[in-house]
Parts: C-alpha cells; sequence; structure tokens
C-alpha cells in the first residue's frame, strides 16, 4: 500500500493479502486506508485506464475475461477523448466491467477480425488466451456518451451470454497442451535473491527456479531457454 | 471500495505467478464473479495510477503479478 504521492509505504510488500494487509481482513484494513486519504476530487472524473500495448491489453481482457473497449484514434483526437471518456469510464454501469486501451495507427487489426478502415471505439471480444479477437461493435469517435454506454452494455451482454467462463486450472493445462505461447517483456522466472538477474536452479535450465516445480521445475525441463513459437 | 482507491495492478516484477501460501495457477478454479458482472478497475500502468492517485488523494494498492503463466497468456 502507497500513499498517494506514489512514494511513502503505507504497509510492507508481500505475496498474500494477509501479509500485507493483516489477518483481520483484506476488506477491513482497506477500509481504514481509505479512510486515511478520502478522495479529494470526484470520481466521477478519474483518469480512462490505460495499457503500455493493445498486445498486452487482449491478454488482460482474455484473463479478466472483460470486453476490451479500444479508443482508436488519430493523435491529435486522442487526448481530447480521454478527457471526454472520463465520464462512460467511470458510470456504474461500466466501471470494472472493461479494460480500456488508447492506441493510434492501425497495427492492432491485425490480431483483430471484422475490423474496419475507419478509426473509433472498438468493442472487442478478446480470444481464450488473448492473443487474437473479434470486433463486437463499433462507434464513431463522435459519438455520445449515452450512446458508447448502451452499446458498451449490450456487447457487455452479448460478451456473457457466449462466453464459457474460465477455470484457470483447466485453461493453463488446455495452453499447454497446444503450445500457447506468449512472450512476455519480464523474463520468465524470479529474483528471489534480489541481485537483478532471474534466479537458475541446477545450472541454466529453464525459465527459472520455484524449488522443484511450476516453470523452473518439471514443466521446465523440456522447454528450455528460448520461446515456443506462437501458433 | 473499487473507487476508494487507486489501484493499480502493475504486469511486471514478479514472474511465474507461485503465490507464497496462495495456490499455484495449476490449481486455480473460475472466478467468484460471474462474465460480465463488475469488478476492480485496475490501472495498467504505473503512470496513470500515480497521476489518478494523486488526483484523488487516494491510496494506492500496488499488485505486481506476472501476464502469464508458464507462457500461456489469458491467466492473470
Amino acid at each position: 500500500m502507497l500513499a498517494p504521492d506514489g512514494q511513502e509505504w503505507l504497509s510492507r510488500a508481500s505475496r498474500g493479502p494477509q501479509q500485507v494487509l493483516g489477518r483481520s481482513g483484506a476488506t477491513q484494513a482497506l477500509s481504514r486506508y481509505a479512510l486515511m486519504y478520502p478522495a479529494k476530487a470526484d470520481t466521477k472524473d478519474a483518469l480512462v485506464q490505460d495499457f503500455h500495448s493493445f498486445r498486452q491489453a487482449l491478454n488482460v481482457a482474455s484473463a479478466d475475461q472483460r470486453v476490451l473497449v479500444l479508443i482508436n484514434a488519430p493523435a491529435n483526437q486522442e487526448s481530447k477523448l480521454r478527457e471526454s471518456l472520463r465520464s462512460v469510464a467511470n458510470a456504474e454501469a461500466v466501471i470494472g466491467r472493461f479494460h480500456f486501451d488508447f492506441e493510434q495507427g492501425t497495427q492492432w487489426k491485425s490480431k483483430i477480425t471484422g475490423t474496419r478502415n475507419e478509426p473509433g471505439i472498438v468493442l472487442i471480444h478478446p480470444g481464450e488466451f488473448g492473443l487474437k479477437g473479434k470486433v463486437l461493435k463499433q462507434l464513431p469517435l463522435t459519438a455520445g456518451s449515452e450512446q458508447i454506454i448502451a452499446t458498451m452494455q449490450q456487447a457487455n451482454a452479448q460478451f456473457a451470454a457466449t462466453t464459457e467462463k474460465k477455470v484457470y486450472s483447466q485453461h493453463v493445462a488446455k495452453g499447454s497442451r497446444e503450445g500457447i505461447y506468449f512472450e512476455g517483456a519480464v523474463p520468465y522466472g524470479e529474483d528471489r535473491d534480489g541481485d537483478g538477474e532471474i534466479d537458475r536452479r541446477g545450472g541454466d535450465r529453464g525459465r527459472g527456479g520455484f524449488g522443484g516445480r511450476g516453470a523452473g521445475g518439471r514443466d521446465a525441463g523440456g522447454r528450455g531457454a528460448g520461446p515456443r513459437p506462437t501458433p | 471500495m473499487i473507487r476508494r482507491f487507486a489501484l493499480v495492478f502493475c504486469l511486471a516484477a514478479l514472474s511465474g505467478c507461485v503465490m507464497a501460501q496462495g495456490p499455484r495457477p495449476s490449481n486455480l478454479g473460475a472466478s467468484n464473479l460471474d462474465l460480465g458482472e463488475s469488478g476492480i478497475q485496475w490501472y495498467t500502468t504505473w503512470e496513470s495510477a500515480e497521476t489518478e492517485a494523486k488526483r484523488s488523494g487516494r491510496a494506492i494498492m500496488f499488485v505486481a503479478a506476472a501476464t502469464q503463466c508458464h507462457g500461456v497468456s489469458g491467466v492473470f
């Protein structure tokens, strides 16, 4: 937990909610932090979410099983849209149900079916593994807030009605069987000793160790350190 | 609760998806949340979370995790 300045630590960092927020309950602990730092600005004007890349946005939307809202606008219109879409992204019917990403250009279209030529607000159904997707709806950049929210609600309902809920263990197993591979920005493995390098177990065998299981253990044996091709 | 914090889910740092005292991805079931229902509205870049925290004065819950497990995407 960090103070609003992003610098002051309010808690220690650890891996489990209980270790950070205490055993009395995460909700109680979060409520205490909320009382310490009450909102001083209207939360309905909160910034719209964004990702570092469309590739990452698609992956996370798939993981969270949410519709991805892509704002594909020319550079000279993007900042204005970041402002005007605040009321949309923070609307009660929208917040917490979607992911948002701003992208310029057309590179994102290579992973998505059903795209159009013109820029717009594109509602995307992410694929099972977040490597591809399809367009559910597209709106012009000039669409009004009410129209956008209504269309997003329709897309969300359509998505929920036509998508199978993931059981993550089965998802991982299926992905492994099918050779699904996502090259992340961060190397596989862990730096538990804090030396800035991914820990290796028993020499350089795979993507790092977790004490005999996981990516550095059983599964890493046959994979080696290099990436596998994405099917 | 979701509006009280500037929540950031940093897709970096810890890789491998192992949580101490928690289940491994190979043991995870389904989310408790039904599809289409409202969950946490994360900020997915540090810059946006920090900007929003400063704007709103709300605390930051910083979560770092891997984007995938065993190279399989669409997990976290």
